[in-house]
């Protein structure tokens, strides 16, 4: 069997199973590594006497340090009760009932989502909605499945806000400045056009003076832990924003910044480690060495051959494609993968054309971000949402997710595809 | 939703009611004479809940003084 057409069958095998969901993505990535392994090395293309010190080379060691590092200092600072503590400060500071606290959660998940995962992120803000809605007898609905879709807007905002950004970051080597400078000031528009949109779809009257009385002080069980937790997080975010200046590797920053977290942060290192999630980086492992396969069976430069045809009239209209490719896809398959097989396939269509790497990185970023609010299964932060709201007792159909949130999504990709062609230009 | 994230929503949320709605459960055994039914009843019987809270009061003001 031709080898390109071997590997680009286990590509779609692979795929396939991502977005029929059989086995959990982990499960999926690992059987895709070990049918690369054992075809790869059977057609001679990996050196059995190297095959370990060749998979360990497909493997970017920076991305994967420094998505474990941002896992363990976000987990840690989310368990010292500071999010909450944020929440009900500013439910109290807001006040004005249930409408108005809703505005403000909304601005929150996209703060939130920036510095923690989706999945803790929404589990956070949807237990501060549910349990206001419960004290004001409001519905949470609307809040709980508008704070889904602006969670992957937040994870625009830093580097560290989404797995794709801290590959994007380490592979393609965009800093925490080029984050803050480029990606930052669009998320920072897009949550304003969404509230806006979210305000005008929903009618929520936001004048009221109604005050909660609450302690937000009380969700804080240990001062010295919350103190410390949150001055360790801020020094390693100083560290990121002057990587540049320190030439120190993101990966080492995030590992070292955990492993201080670890020792100061007086939590215990086993409870951190067991909430930590181990199938993203299993499955972010495994993808590597599928995507090493892919390059070395040459079908990665086959496809990017292809690609270029279509890519090589404007670094915008690249840019563009690239975008929609990854925010289409990353609607019914994870954007990990996606971001992970469009890299490499962009690093030849850079060499080929000429075109910005950096740029083609961005589409990709917006992309994977907000593509996943397209469908109510795509996002784990949908996923969150809408058990959340089980939960309670409210079920949402895929219809009513369709009517409510897929055009604010669609508004958000089509202000990223004017973004990105603007980048294109002035970059 | 996992069983994980679903776990650790409970718990955010237990955290975050304990705080909005701050309520303590107390078991009381049935006293001896008494009828079972009625005794069962009071569980949800408002006036003897706002009697309960009276007494609570009472009893935190003079040991707090305030």
């Amino acid at each position: 069997m031709d080898i390109v057409l071997l590997f680009s069958v286990i590509f779609a095998l692979i795929m396939i199973l991502l977005v029929t969901g059989r086995y959990h993505r982990s499960v999926t990535a690992l059987l895709g590594a070990f049918l690369t392994i054992f075809f790869a090395s059977e057609y001679g293309l990996f050196n059995m006497q190297d095959l370990w010190s060749e998979m360990v080379g497909f493997i970017d060691l920076d991305t994967v340090l420094l998505v474990i590092g941002v896992m363990i200092l976000a987990e840690s600072i989310a368990r010292s009760g500071f999010f909450e503590f944020i929440g009900l400060s500013v439910a109290k500071t807001v006040g004005g009932g249930f409408r108005r606290i809703s505005i403000s959660f909304m601005f929150l998940t996209i703060l939130f989502s920036a510095l923690l995962s989706n999945i803790t992120a929404m589990i956070i803000i949807g237990a501060l909605t549910v349990s206001l809605a419960k004290k004001f007898r409001a519905d949470p609905t609307d809040t709980i499945l508008y704070a889904s879709v602006l969670a992957n807007v937040g994870g625009l905002m830093f580097m560290i806000s989404s797995i794709p950004n801290l590959i994007v970051a380490a592979q393609l080597n965009v800093g925490f400045v080029d984050f803050i400078l480029i990606s930052m000031p669009f998320a920072l528009i897009l949550s304003l056009v969404s509230l806006l949109f979210i305000v005008h779809k929903t009618k929520l009257n936001i004048s009221s003076s109604q005050q909660i009385k609450v302690d937000p002080w009380s969700v804080v069980e240990n001062k010295g832990l919350f103190y410390r937790a949150t001055i360790i997080f801020v020094i390693v975010i100083i560290f990121f924003i002057f990587e540049d200046f320190i030439k120190i590797p993101l990966g080492l920053i995030a590992i070292g910044g955990a492993i201080m977290m670890l020792v100061l942060g007086g939590q215990e290192p086993e409870s951190i480690f067991s909430s930590l999630d181990w199938g993203t980086i299993f499955f972010l492992i495994s993808f590597y060495i599928i995507v090493g396969g892919l390059s070395k069976s040459g079908v990665l430069t086959a496809f990017a051959d292809d690609v270029v045809q279509l890519l090589s009239f404007h670094p915008a209209m690249a840019s563009n494609l690239n975008m929609w490719v990854c925010g289409l896809s990353s609607s019914v398959v994870d954007n990990i993968p996606m971001t992970l097989t469009l890299i490499p396939v962009m690093e030849h269509v850079s060499a080929v054309t000429g075109f910005s790497l950096k740029i083609l990185g961005w589409g990709i970023v917006f992309g994977a971000n907000l593509g996943g609010n397209l469908t109510p299964i795509a996002s784990p932060s949908n996923i969150i949402a809408l058990g959340i709201l089980k939960k309670e007792g409210i079920s949402v159909s895929w219809g009513e997710w369709f009517h409510k949130c897929v055009p604010l999504v669609i508004l958000q990709l089509l202000l990223a595809s004017a973004y990105v062609t603007l980048l294109s230009v002035i970059l | 939703m996992s069983k994980e994230a679903s776990k650790k929503y409970e718990e955010i949320e237990s955290k975050i009611e304990k705080t909005l709605n701050p309520s303590i459960t107390l078991e009381i055994t049935m006293p001896e004479g008494v009828d079972k039914e009625a005794f069962l009843k009071l569980e949800n019987d408002s006036k003897f809940i706002e009697t309960i809270k009276r007494q609570i009061r009472k009893r935190l003001t003079q040991e707090t003084g305030h």
